[in-house]
């Protein structure tokens, strides 16, 4: 089904959030201030790699309006944070490794006075070799950036004998992919307000994807408990994973403990560049074989990841590049290898697609070349390779029976570019060429084996009468509001006035785990199936004993409980009077764990997601530009719950992966940030994103599949770039392996090579 | 300590000049729409200084005029006429669609809507400058005592032997001079960014001429920019002159002007790029009029 308004018909709902932002009234938590409110300011390393011979505050302090300079000394638990494994100081005490490592925090009465303290602040350095390659980092002379060394993690998969596959194969294919170092972008950049009370709680108004995460973070960092911290982290100006680690909260808790004031800390773009996390850039060396067949009987795979200064979730991300490498085809002999590599260049993490998009532009690529080589249709070569519905999951895991690949590469052929790749474009500007390509892939959700993934959520009447839930997850412009209300209206058949939806509150919300990972649809959809029927018996049961209603007539209904009687819907109670008899004993609550795979390959999946692209660009060669015309995406990932939020995603999803293809690198030289602000760093405008794109919903799902809708957060930008890689070569007959895509290698002058042979070589 | 600033309104290029008289170099700046001197100062490339004198409540540099100048007609331009004006302005686009072009493709719709032609020019780099450079635009200038008059590129030059060091003139308007317009006529400005919009440039090219009913090419006058300064061409143009239009005219050409065109590399192209861009867009505009007008053509894409 084309996903949009017609075919959604009253599902296709104005979702609750959206005229707040469209007309700009939002307010989000950086837009706040709070009487006598300080303003904080993190002093950053100027320099990649250096030792820290000295670090002198007083003058700063002493600046009039300066209330609080802290460093290394003034952290009263651990000074270090991250996700996974908490390498990356607070403040350095003795080594900076990158840029943007923070040095020293300044709280002031105004902005002005902080960023001229930050300029009073002495450090002296004793510079050290830049790392700025993993290839440098991995040299046994390089110095060490960890304890460890300068790997933080390894992955090792095999299957078969890789061998003895490769001389199986008829034709074989070998080749280096290279992806960019991407930027989240988000429209508001990483910042907070830090409040604290007089009993000593600290709360914290601050963006993030995991709000009890933080505050495990935090208290860890502030040597306290972690009920005395409280999380506010939403509504959220975009994130796309690059708030899901701490960035400002602890420096702004620093500085209004201390200070006993409220301090606000907000990046600049230039800070966020430099501080922020990125997509890692990966080198990827796949080499694949065939027979004559064309059954994929070897395949093996290097990725090279710089994960930057500190690890954040730097081996999450490799373990999933590694599974993914894989993809949805079956191939009996598999070696996948893979480094994560400390550098001194910025810190990369978590983004959108979590390693994915990077080995499935590889991935995709190969089928592509091999294809050619076997001369056989690309799609075709795809299909005699898929995975079949109670297939093993990519590191041989046992999975949730899946044909959503073989669903969407059907599902392709809707699109009118799947006939019109068929035909011959001609143009009266003969320097103009146009291609069509495709490309497919399959995309965990959830954590995956081995990684704590909580789930949970809480229902109950609030005592003004609201069905009200609350669930630990963030509302970040994904569109968890709108899908909420949906669901609640589903199962309730109530107004949407008679719902009160409570997020990102670590006072208010149960522990939900974090909203990542694809991850959150599908955990709310599980927790209202599991909380629906308990709420509604104890709903029910309440009212029968106000109202003498016999229970099993009784149903949830607009306004309030319903009931038939003598074969009409009669209104027994509102929710409102309800509501004022008590609410002790309507509240029901959830806990479970994410769906996971038995088999012990760490971060392996359970539940995937498909989904192909098909992608029409034109080339103008007299300059390399890639303009692409049209995209349009199958996605299985079962039944639609929030029509609107879903093509949301996937067009969302695709213009970031149009930017990772065509234009985005956070470019670094010697360890510095050459792209600096959005001036140079070139996300997607509206021009640059084509008019024509159509998403396909598949939502049938194999029978007896219990779980339900899978999210869509990621699943759009993972498979565009190697669909508009082959594009490229329809119409040019380049391949292109580095992305995003150099122009200068497209370029052609027409008007000198096509005059003859032996006339004049051209300046390329 | 943080020093205040102090924000000066003059509504005349007299007092605007008197304001600065009274103060260091270092201690001021001229500011039409500050969108470039905005960005220099928040990348710490450049100081905010103390006083900031707005030229915006400068009448007369704000308006577009046509006169007539030693029986020569003539379209003055002043420094402070916004890039959304020149867009929107009809004489501009009767004869001088090339800069209503260059103008359309900078920045985006707010930016345009304060940023102005002068400080466009100012840049020493921006888009609008080929397209003046292509009328041989003459620049008129405040001193202090009187108003003095200079060619655009032998400002550039001038600014480019001299390290870029600018002197306190003020830049009133820009003038070109206008014919009636004829059958013959064609103009071009073309801009290739990183994206589609909202870029720097990377190159920019733009030309006029004529090209009569045999294809012949006359009065051909093409600048190019990217390089350390926006530059005419003009050994192409002298070999376009008079010749006819021809694939060996094309092949000519295409190492005159990469030759010509000095092209610096940068992080994102390098100046071999740049140069391969520039005479590959100018002849695709030559090669479409001659096309267009009776020439026989074999080019293919590849």
């Amino acid at each position: 089904m084309w996903l949009d308004r017609s075919s959604s018909g009253e599902k296709w709902k104005v979702r609750p959030d959206g005229e707040e932002k469209v007309t700009g009234k939002l307010r989000y938590l950086t837009d706040m201030t709070f009487p006598d409110m300080l303003y904080g300011r993190v002093l950053r390393s100027t320099v990649p790699h250096a030792r820290i011979l000295s670090i002198d505050t007083s003058v700063a302090l002493e600046y009039p309006g300066v209330i609080a300079v802290l460093t290394h000394r003034d952290i009263p638990g651990l000074n270090g944070f991250g996700i996974s494994i908490p390498d990356q100081p607070v403040f350095c005490d003795a080594l900076v490794r990158f840029e943007g490592d923070a040095i020293a925090a300044v709280a002031a009465m105004t902005e002005e006075i902080a960023e001229k303290a930050l300029s009073l602040i002495k450090v002296d350095y004793e510079p050290l070799q830049t790392l700025d390659t993993p290839e440098l980092a991995l040299q046994p002379t390089a110095p060490k950036l960890h304890k460890d060394g300068n790997i933080l993690h390894q992955t090792d998969y095999q299957r078969g004998d890789i061998n003895e596959g490769f001389k199986q194969c008829t034709y074989v294919i070998e080749e280096t992919y290279i992806t960019p170092r991407q930027m989240h972008t988000y429209l508001e950049t990483e910042g907070g307000i830090f409040v604290p009370s007089q009993e000593g709680r600290l709360t914290v108004y601050a963006p993030t994807q995991h709000g009890y995460k933080d505050r495990m973070q935090l208290a860890r960092i502030l040597a306290c408990e972690e009920e005395q911290i409280r999380v506010i982290s939403s509504p959220i100006g975009g994130s796309f994973g690059g708030k899901d680690e701490l960035n400002v909260q602890p420096y702004g808790a620093l500085l209004a403990l201390y200070c006993h004031q409220p301090v606000k800390m907000h990046y600049s773009r230039w800070e966020s560049v430099k501080a922020g996390l990125k997509r890692h850039p990966m080198e990827i060396t796949m080499k694949t074989g065939v027979n004559a067949d064309g059954e994929i009987i070897a395949h093996q795979v290097q990725i090279l990841s710089d994960t930057g200064a500190y690890s954040t979730l730097g081996g999450p991300v490799l373990n999933f590049a590694t599974e993914h490498a894989v993809g949805p085809y079956q191939i009996p002999h598999v070696d996948v290898k893979g480094k994560a590599v400390y550098t001194n260049n910025g810190i990369s993490g978590e983004f959108r697609g979590f390693g994915g998009n990077q080995v499935i532009f590889a991935l995709e690529g190969q089928l592509d070349r091999l294809a050619e080589k076997l001369k056989i249709d690309p799609w075709e070569l795809r299909k005699k390779n898929l995975r079949k519905l109670n297939d093993l999951g990519p590191m041989g895991q046992r999975v949730v029976p899946t044909n959503g690949p073989e669903q969407v590469w059907e599902a392709v052929k809707h699109s009118p570019l799947w006939e019109k790749k068929k035909t011959q474009s001609n143009f009266s500007k003969p320097w103009i060429k146009r291609g069509i390509g495709a490309a497919l892939a399959m995309h965990g959700s959830g954590l995956g084996y081995g990684i704590p993934d909580h789930a949970g959520g809480l229902i109950r009447l609030n005592k003004e009468g609201k069905i009200e839930v609350a669930f630990g997850h963030e509302e970040f412009g994904q569109g968890l509001l709108g899908t909420l209300e949906i669901l609640l209206q589903d199962h309730f058949c109530c107004d949407k006035d008679d719902l009160s939806i409570v997020i990102g509150d670590t006072d208010l919300v149960p522990p939900s785990g974090s909203s990542t990972a694809s991850r959150t649809t599908n955990v709310v959809w599980q927790a209202l199936n599991r909380l629906k029927g308990p709420f509604l018996e104890a709903l029910f049961t309440k009212v029968n004993e106000l109202t003498g209603c016999p229970v099993e007539t009784l149903k949830t209904g607009p306004g309030g409980i319903w009931a038939d009687v003598n074969e009409e819907e009669e209104l027994v109670i509102t929710y409102s009077e309800l509501g004022k008899n008590g609410v002790a004993e309507l509240e029901c609550s959830t806990d479970f764990h994410f769906p996971v795979t038995p088999d012990p390959f760490t971060g392996g999946h359970y539940l995937y997601t498909s989904t192909s692209v098909i992608a029409e660009v034109e080339v103008n060669l007299l300059t390399g530009t890639v303009k692409v015309i049209r995209m349009d995406h199958a996605v299985a990932a079962g039944p639609v719950i929030n029509p609107m939020g879903y093509v949301g995603q996937i067009e969302g999803g695709s213009v970031m992966a149009l930017g990772f293809t065509l234009s985005e690198d956070a470019m670094m030289n010697d360890g510095k940030y050459v792209t600096q602000n959005l001036d140079t760093y070139l996300v997607p405008t509206i021009f640059d994103v084509p008019e024509e794109q159509y998403v396909h919903a598949i939502e049938e799902l194999p029978d007896g599949d219990s779980f339900g809708p899978r999210g869509v957060g990621e699943v759009g930008s993972v498979a565009l770039a190697p669909a508009i890689v082959s594009a490229i070569k329809e119409a040019t007959g380049i391949w292109v392996t580095k992305l995003p895509v150099n122009r200068e290698l497209l370029q052609k002058t027409p008007f000198l090579t096509l005059w003859g042979e032996g006339v004049e070589e051209g300046t390329k | 300590m943080i020093e205040p600033k102090k924000i000066w309104r003059p509504n005349n290029v007299k007092d605007a000049w008197e304001i600065q008289t009274n103060l260091k170099p270092s201690e001021y700046c001229f500011v039409s729409g500050g969108t470039w001197l905005r960005t220099q100062w928040e990348a710490d490339l450049k100081e905010m200084p103390s006083n900031l004198i707005s030229l915006e409540q400068i009448h007369e540099m704000k308006e577009v005029k046509e006169s007539l100048s030693f029986g020569r007609r003539e379209i003055s331009v002043g420094s402070q006429v916004t890039l959304a004006n020149c867009i929107k302005h009809p004489l501009l686009s009767e004869y001088l669609s090339p800069l209503v072009e260059a103008c359309r493709q900078i920045a985006a719709p707010s930016i345009r809507n304060v940023a102005t032609i002068g400080g466009n020019i100012y840049t020493a780099s921006g888009d609008t400058i080929p397209a003046f450079l292509i009328h041989n635009a003459r620049m008129h200038w405040f001193n202090g005592k009187q108003m003095e008059t200079e060619l655009m590129e032998e400002w550039l030059i001038g600014l480019q032997a001299n390290e870029w060091r600018r002197d306190q003139r003020i830049l009133i308007d820009i003038s070109v001079e206008i014919d009636e317009r004829s059958n013959d006529d064609f103009s071009f400005f073309q801009k290739v960014g990183r994206r589609e919009t909202f870029t720097a440039s990377l190159v920019t090219v733009a030309g006029k001429g004529k090209i009569n009913k045999e294809g012949t090419f006359q009065e051909v006058s093409l600048a190019a920019g990217g390089g350390p300064i926006p530059l005419r061409l003009s050994h192409t143009e002298s070999e376009l002159q008079n010749t006819e239009g021809s694939e060996d005219l094309f092949e000519t050409i295409f190492p005159m002007i990469t030759k010509e065109f000095n092209a610096t590399s940068d992080p994102f192209a390098t100046s071999n790029y740049k140069k391969t861009t520039v005479a590959n867009l100018i002849i695709s505009e030559l090669f479409e009029q001659w096309d267009g007008n009776g020439g026989v053509s074999n080019v293919a894409g590849s």
